[in-house]
């Protein structure tokens, strides 16, 4: 999963070491949501913070749900009600400050603090949809 | 490594191996042991004068005004904190999140407790929290450190010098190492944020008190509604404050997304965790019935969910 965090991110770069957290580390990263992951077979979470081109934080959450169809699970369990879909980016929603989607059999939610930071998501989301081909 | 997540690869690894009840069991006999030298929390509740108030719901704009308001009509923070006394204000800020994210309190109605604590004549006045996320980022983020401090709060990180190993004396929860201020203080004031939670349906009142603690995470996950209430019948505190101004719908405890974020601009407070947990409750289109810690709560003697029942003051802006 590491590679995924490799060369181009859309102009965006891992501030620090990414983290990576097996289902028994998971409860550390995300306590009491841990548990709808690991009902649907979750296999790793790859976790980095991050700053855009323009040095905005964003954080970064890949998670390795085994088989598609997990992370179809996931995805359509967490949609948020009021999310919108993202033209020409199937499977993928966004809310503000957010941008979801699944690939595969990955997970991915992006997160921003401020307005710059959310411009840049969905350039991090194409780039990572790229390198999961 | 935080010390939350370092306890947490412990409980996790334990089950993994599907060794919960011999966790349970090295922890229990080791913790009989102990007992006898540890401390115990002191009761911090105080009494409540006949006639006073017990829960007070504020709707309005500005949330500092909201608090406020929400002290005097419960009688002002003179009723709960006495000149001299040492206070903890315990809000959540477990998450590197923004306050419009709300996943943890607003630090607006942080700030505002602080400053009605302090001017009620505190001699210390402590804010801490045992952060999920890494606590620089979740202090830094959230807003809350700036705004505490700048009130009058000495703010306690989550390090690993900061916690005390007490007896618990609960039905699950025999010991555990809790932040020092919760040792120390005279009065405790929960200041939750109300929001959806993936494992208890709900983090508000009750729930908030997993943020005291830096251990035993094994017999809390294993049976999450009767470890909130081994941890709540342990603190009793003096006052809560219930923060919603912005409630986390879905997607909690974490969130992340503005769009599970309703604003509310509501505060409540009391003395009755669990009456302001079934409020609260209501607020997320929950029935308090449904709501494993709320009714564990009622049977433990905490308090009630029916908080029409109590004298409540309901204010608009």
């Amino acid at each position: 999963m590491l590679a995924l965090f490799e060369g181009d991110l859309g102009g965006a770069k891992v501030k620090e070491k990414v983290g990576l957290y097996d289902e028994k580390g998971l409860f550390d990263y995300i306590d009491g949501a841990a548990p709808i992951f690991i009902q649907r077979h979750y296999r790793k979470l790859a976790a980095a913070e991050m700053a855009s081109a323009g040095g905005d934080d964003m954080v970064c959450d890949v998670y390795d749900m085994a088989e598609p169809a997990n992370a179809e699970s996931i995805f359509n369990a967490e949609k948020s009600a009021t999310a919108k879909p993202v033209a020409d980016f199937p499977d993928a929603i966004s809310g503000p400050m957010s941008f979801v989607f699944r690939s595969g059999r990955y997970y991915v939610k992006l997160t921003a603090f401020d307005k710059k930071a959310e411009a840049a998501l969905p350039g991090l989301a194409k780039a990572l949809k790229g390198k999961m081909k | 490594m935080d010390r939350r997540g370092a306890l947490r690869v412990g409980m996790t690894a334990a089950m993994a191996v599907g060794s919960v009840a011999l966790g349970l069991g090295l922890r229990e006999r080791s913790g009989s042991k102990k007992t006898r030298d540890l401390p115990t929390l002191k009761d911090h509740r105080v009494d409540k004068p006949a006639g006073a108030t017990d829960m007070a719901i504020v709707r309005g704009p500005d949330p500092a005004a909201n608090v406020r308001r929400a002290v005097e009509a419960l009688g002002g923070m003179g009723r709960f904190v006495k000149r001299g006394e040492r206070v903890v204000i315990k809000p959540n800020i477990g998450w590197n999140r923004t306050p419009e994210q709300a996943a943890n309190t607003n630090p607006d109605v942080v700030a505002e407790v602080v400053r009605l604590v302090v001017a009620a004549g505190a001699s210390k006045v402590w804010l801490t929290d045992a952060s999920v996320n890494t606590p620089e980022q979740c202090f830094a983020r959230s807003g809350i450190e700036k705004a505490a401090k700048a009130a009058g709060a000495t703010v306690i990180r989550p390090d690993a010098s900061a916690f005390r190993e007490v007896n618990v004396s609960g039905k699950l929860l025999h010991t555990g190492d809790v932040l020092f201020p919760f040792v120390e203080a005279d009065r405790v004031i929960n200041v939750p944020i109300v929001k959806q939670h993936g494992l208890s349906l709900a983090s508000m009142a009750l729930k908030n008190w997993y943020g005291v603690l830096g251990g035993q995470r094994v017999k809390l996950h294993q049976n999450i509604h009767l470890s909130i209430i081994d941890l709540a019948a342990m603190v009793k505190p003096t006052l809560t404050i219930l923060d919603a101004t912005r409630i986390l719908t879905a997607n909690g405890p974490t969130g992340g997304s503005l769009a599970d974020v309703k604003q509310m601009d509501t505060i409540a407070a009391g003395s009755d965790e669990v009456a302001l947990d079934a409020f609260g409750a209501t607020l997320l289109g929950l029935n308090p019935n449904d709501v494993g810690f709320i009714v564990e709560g009622m049977k433990a003697g905490l308090g009630t969910p029916h908080w029409q029942n109590l004298k409540t003051v309901e204010l608009g802006s």
